[in-house]
């Protein structure tokens, strides 16, 4: 039997890791004082796409209810978490901490065209200061470092860095269109060529041409102070700074780095934005930055601003950076082995029960089969001991050591 | 750290096909040594050692998926191929070389009029692009019907699978022998210069220098490239 496309069955060693990993994050999330938060997997689509642009509508996996509803799968986390801050918990006290751990669904996600995938995340809820700004970077840096991940950049910019430079040249509209679309799409032949044909200051030109890569500590920021002088842009910059020195009291800024050409798929984002890179992937392993317009879309209008980290990408950057990043130490797993009667049944159960107790992963023999089979299948699914109840010794068990075979009587009482 | 997973490598990923040639001959003439890779061989991945470059071939139509995804640094690819399928990548620089046109062909004697007036017959359109023929039809204003081919795309008029074709062309030789015109020039195709988004970051040093120079190679023998 198959599944959808762009869905995956996962099995119990892919789970395992996964769950590691969740644990994990979800420790330091917890301990910075986030609370998990669960929202419905689908939701109608009308309060969906409030939070997604056009590209991200057309992504969304949608479908009718029996009361002809549209209905979308959540293509991310941050609308639905917004949708309840401004309708369910106004009047909690303010900044609320929120974090989740949930499945997203979008059409051919970018790698490898998957459909379902997992993030984590916060949304850090009622505050717009710059101290906010900052503990979620930090918070991003520390659960990427807790994760276990070692090599990784968090890049910050901010959204109206661009939006002020675009507002500031003077031509028609349609042409700032074209600009920015080739922009986001990422095509510097084409924006050369617009920019070629665009009646705009040379200055300009060369700035829109290189601010996608402007990239680096504090230098940066004073390279472009002396270039940029509309209002919109400075004040960008002067966050950014503001952000990056609380970043330096955290001591983090060996993972942070300043970034001009950040662009970020969603819509809904109005001032900071981050994405992490690690050399072990092409693509952004998390992402975020603040949002202080969508809540009112919602109701209360209410600042925020939060992020997300791909879980499937961050084990495969882990697993990239270190093979073994993600194999814990398994607890020591035992196999109850009876010879066949009622009572030894019984005597089987109670030690099980007991080693249970004592947080040991003890599963029991039900297929009735000859030792030697027994053994066989310990070996293959790495179980450490097996434990024979058998009729010859009352008060003792046997011990076998599955790697070596080695055997030990042991006391039971 | 051995060469096979050294993030210090700069990985280039090349299109085999009609682009291979003009390629190389790009990365020998700012000066990079190809190594073994100047003969088309079975072997897909060669290496320079001292500059620290992996050079990969690709098909030309997955080349983006490797530079989308990190497994490559950089790709050099047909503009038809990212025309025809989105890719999440940086495009830094219009190659030159490689040059051809998106066209809309039909048999010999065939006016756009003749072909493009619906006369209650709805036209059928052969391609190896959907998307683009889909896209110049939308526009247009016609109804057609594709039907998505993998080769020899000249044929399908021919033996009456399709009224027309939209297909690159770079002499014109092909449609000329299966008795095709062209109708219509949809766009210009040349090769492009593609980078990975984290990469354009992470290695933006060696990317822009290696652009440069290409850059630089490029606007001083233009002329010469479209002869490749």
């Amino acid at each position: 039997m198959n599944i959808p496309k762009g869905l995956n069955d996962l099995l119990p060693g892919e789970v395992l890791k996964r769950r590691l990993l969740e644990n994990r994050i979800s420790k330091i999330f917890t301990q910075w004082g986030y609370q998990e938060i669960i929202t419905p997997t689908f939701e109608f689509y009308e309060t969906l796409a409030k939070g997604a642009g056009s590209m991200m509508q057309k992504e969304m996996i949608k479908f009718f209810d029996r009361e002809g509803n549209i209905i979308a799968f959540r293509p991310e986390m941050t609308t639905s978490i917004a949708r309840v801050a401004s309708t369910k918990m106004q009047l909690e006290p303010k900044p609320s901490r929120l974090y989740y751990i949930g499945n997203v669904f979008r059409y051919d996600d970018k790698v490898g065209n998957q459909r379902e995938f997992c993030q984590a995340g916060v949304e850090l809820i009622g505050v717009n200061s710059k101290e906010a700004d900052a503990e979620v970077i930090a918070l991003a840096v520390e659960s990427l470092k807790n994760s276990g991940l070692r090599k990784f950049i968090i890049d910050i910019g901010h959204i109206n860095l661009f939006n002020g430079i675009m507002q500031s040249i003077k031509i028609e509209e349609k042409r700032k269109q074209e600009i920015k679309e080739a922009i986001l799409n990422k095509n510097f032949v084409l924006l050369e060529k617009i920019l070629y044909f665009s009646d705009i200051k040379d200055e300009e030109k060369e700035f829109i041409l290189k601010m996608p890569t402007l990239r680096g500590k504090e230098e940066v920021l004073e390279e472009v102070e002396k270039i940029i002088n509309n209002e919109l842009s400075m004040s960008a910059l002067k966050e950014i700074r503001g952000v990056y020195n609380l970043l330096r009291n955290y001591k983090l800024e060996e993972y942070i780095l300043i970034d001009l050409g950040i662009i970020r798929d969603f819509d809904y984002y109005t001032g900071i934005i981050f994405e992490g890179y690690t050399d072990y992937l092409g693509f952004p392993v998390c992402g975020g930055g603040r949002y202080d317009n969508l809540c009112s879309k919602f109701g209360e209008n209410i600042p925020s601003t939060g992020f997300a980290i791909g879980l499937e990408r961050l084990i495969m950057a882990l697993e990239r950076e270190d093979i073994n990043s993600l194999n814990l130490e398994r607890t020591e797993q035992y196999l109850l082995y009876y010879q066949n009667n009622e009572d030894n049944f019984k005597k089987a159960l109670v030690v099980a029960k007991d080693l249970r107790k004592k947080g040991l992963i003890v599963e029991l023999e039900v297929g009735k089969r000859k030792f030697t089979e027994v053994l066989k299948y310990a070996r293959s699914k790495g179980i450490k001991y097996i434990l024979i109840v058998d009729d010859k010794r009352l008060n003792k068990i046997k011990r076998v050591e599955v790697v070596s075979e080695k055997e030990e009587i042991i006391n039971y009482e | 750290m051995n060469r096979e997973n050294n993030t210090n490598y700069l990985v280039i990923a090349l299109s085999g096909g009609k682009l291979f040639k003009p390629s190389i001959q790009l990365f020998e003439r700012i000066g990079i040594d190809l190594k073994g890779g100047k003969e088309i061989s079975r072997k897909l991945t060669f290496f320079n050692e001292e500059e620290e470059i992996k050079f990969i071939i690709t098909r030309p139509k997955d080349n983006p998926t490797y530079v989308e995804c990190g497994a490559a640094d950089i790709g050099i690819v047909g503009e038809d191929v990212l025309l025809e399928e989105k890719k999440d990548v940086y495009r830094l620089l219009d190659l030159k070389f490689g040059r051809c046109k998106m066209v809309v062909a039909a048999l010999e004697g065939g006016k756009q009029e003749k072909y493009y007036k619906n006369n209650g017959h709805r036209l059928k359109v052969a391609t190896k692009y959907p998307h683009i023929a889909g896209e110049y039809f939308k526009k247009k204003g016609i109804y057609v019907e594709l039907i998505k081919l993998y080769g020899s795309v000249e044929l399908a008029p021919q033996v009456g699978l399709a009224d027309m074709i939209v297909d690159i062309v770079s002499t014109g030789r092909t449609l000329e022998e299966n008795k095709l015109t062209i109708i219509d020039e949809i766009i210009p195709i040349s090769a492009q210069l593609i980078v990975n988004r984290i990469s354009y970051k992470t290695k933006h040093k060696r990317v822009t220098s290696l652009s440069q120079d290409i850059k630089k190679f490029i606007s001083l023998e233009s002329d010469k490239i479209a002869e490749w």
